[in-house]
């Protein structure tokens, strides 16, 4: 099963961290990051692939679309099957962490900053770990 | 201590000396510590009278030579005060004293069967009949007391009618009205034209309860066209052959003011809330990211430069936020 991890931030400089921790973890050698959940979309509906999964680390607040409208869009296009998300969010906002449990799509829920020690936890992830398993 | 023994002081207004000594001596046989005082006409008598307030019963011979008859009655009576007044009359014109008993005369003796026993039956009945008639003016003065100087206004209107029949100090302050407008003025005049129907029918419904307060407030109308708004309760009153509402009005105008003032503020803070768990958490959460990557030594030296304006960037980001706070909170503080 291949593996693809994608970064949706309306902010450069959270990728630009995002990035530099991933490949530093061992999350992904090249991840790849998006400033809006349109292109994300696009590029999900164009790259999906039968033994290929999305992990997508999602930035709830954006301006455009954010990531409660990304996730019901990804469930519209019925992209939902190839796709792991988490949901990142900067807000310590309880009520954040208990919406992304309602949709099917969220495997889990990240609060900003990101760090490294908090990806090696991810990787442990019940949905991930045949992904990361197959690699190790 | 019986009527008997006790102090009494009794004002006899008697022009022929005689029967005032005759009189005198029936009292003081039956009643022990009598005093009277003579007066022997209606000069005298007045003059007493306006000097003293303290007879218990006055005794007043029906012609004296400066007054007499219905005149000389309604003249005592009225400075009589609290005292009551107990006619004596030589003549046996029955109907005189019944009439007289109308202008408020508690009792009649004819003079020809006065002896010590008609005198003590009489004064002693007509002490004891003032006494209750005191109490009863007093609790209804305590009742009329109640409705006049409570500081919720109320108002009592007619079933049948809508006749606004009474309405308290505080009722009329609050509809701006004077007290005699509001009488001649019907229920519905104190609502909104666009509010009687549907007001009307509510009241109504209220008809067969005997209390009854609206759950939510309603929209009054003062004189000068204001809006009132009330908690409004209303009571059912049993008179002889009239249905009458008590109606409470509890203006809370004021209160619901303090109210929307308090939800904008709750607003408000609300915002603040917001701002401190997103906008001001994002520029935190970042600059810990980027103290991440330097931990780490996962950067080259133009990225850390690069790293290090961005975290100037995102410091000043943070700030903005906080001053943005500061004034909201400014804001919330009520103005003085």
């Amino acid at each position: 099963m291949d593996l693809e991890v994608l970064n949706v931030d309306d902010d450069k400089m959270v990728l630009f961290i995002h990035e530099k921790m991933m490949v530093h973890a061992g999350f992904s050698a090249s991840p790849k990051s998006f400033e809006d959940g349109y292109a994300t979309l696009n590029y999900i509906s164009e790259n999906k692939a039968e033994n290929k999964r999305f992990v997508i680390f999602l930035d709830v607040n954006m301006p455009k679309l954010d990531g409660w409208e990304f996730m019901d869009e990804l469930d519209r296009l019925g992209l939902t099957s190839y796709c792991y998300i988490f949901v990142v969010t900067s807000s310590i906002d309880q009520t954040d962490k208990e919406k992304a449990d309602t949709y099917k799509a969220a495997v889990g829920f990240v609060e900003k900053p990101l760090s490294i020690n908090k990806l090696k936890d991810l990787k442990k992830t019940k949905e991930l770990v045949p992904l990361f398993g197959e690699k190790i | 201590m019986t009527l008997a023994n006790k102090a009494l002081k009794i004002l006899i207004v008697e022009d022929n000396l005689g029967d005032y000594t005759l009189v005198k001596e029936y009292l003081e046989e039956r009643f022990e510590n009598i005093t009277c005082e003579l007066a022997i006409n209606y000069s005298d008598a007045r003059k007493l009278l306006l000097a003293h307030t303290d007879f218990d019963v006055i005794l007043l011979d029906l012609i004296l030579p400066d007054e007499s008859c219905t005149q000389l009655i309604q003249k005592i009576i009225a400075i009589a005060g609290r005292t009551p007044v107990i006619i004596m009359t030589g003549s046996l014109n029955l109907d005189f004293c019944m009439d007289s008993l109308q202008l408020g005369v508690s009792d009649y003796l004819f003079k020809d069967e006065l002896n010590t026993n008609t005198l003590f039956k009489s004064i002693s009945y007509t002490i004891e009949k003032q006494k209750t008639h005191l109490q009863l003016l007093e609790s209804e003065k305590k009742y009329s007391d109640l409705f006049n100087l409570s500081p919720v206004a109320m108002f009592v209107y007619d079933i049948d009618t809508l006749k606004i029949m009474d309405v308290n100090a505080a009722g009329v302050q609050l509809y701006g009205y004077a007290k005699g407008e509001l009488l001649s003025m019907q229920l519905d005049q104190l609502f909104f034209s666009k509010n009687t129907d549907a007001y009307l029918e509510a009241f109504e419904e209220t008809n067969p309860k005997n209390k009854f307060s609206f759950e939510d407030h309603l929209i009054l109308k003062n004189k000068s066209g204001k809006e009132i708004k009330a908690e409004i309760t209303v009571k059912t009153l049993q008179s002889r052959n009239k249905s009458a509402k008590l109606v409470v009005a509890n203006d809370i105008t004021e209160r619901l003011l303090h109210f929307d003032a308090l939800n904008a503020q709750n607003k408000k803070l609300k915002q603040i809330a917001w701002q401190q768990s997103h906008e001001m958490r994002s520029p935190a959460s970042k600059i810990l990211g980027i103290i991440e990557l330097f931990n780490t030594e996962l950067c080259s030296k133009d990225e850390q430069k690069f790293l290090i304006k961005e975290i100037e960037i995102t410091v000043k980001e943070l700030d903005d936020v906080i001053r943005s706070i500061s004034e909201k909170a400014k804001q919330v503080n009520p103005k003085t």
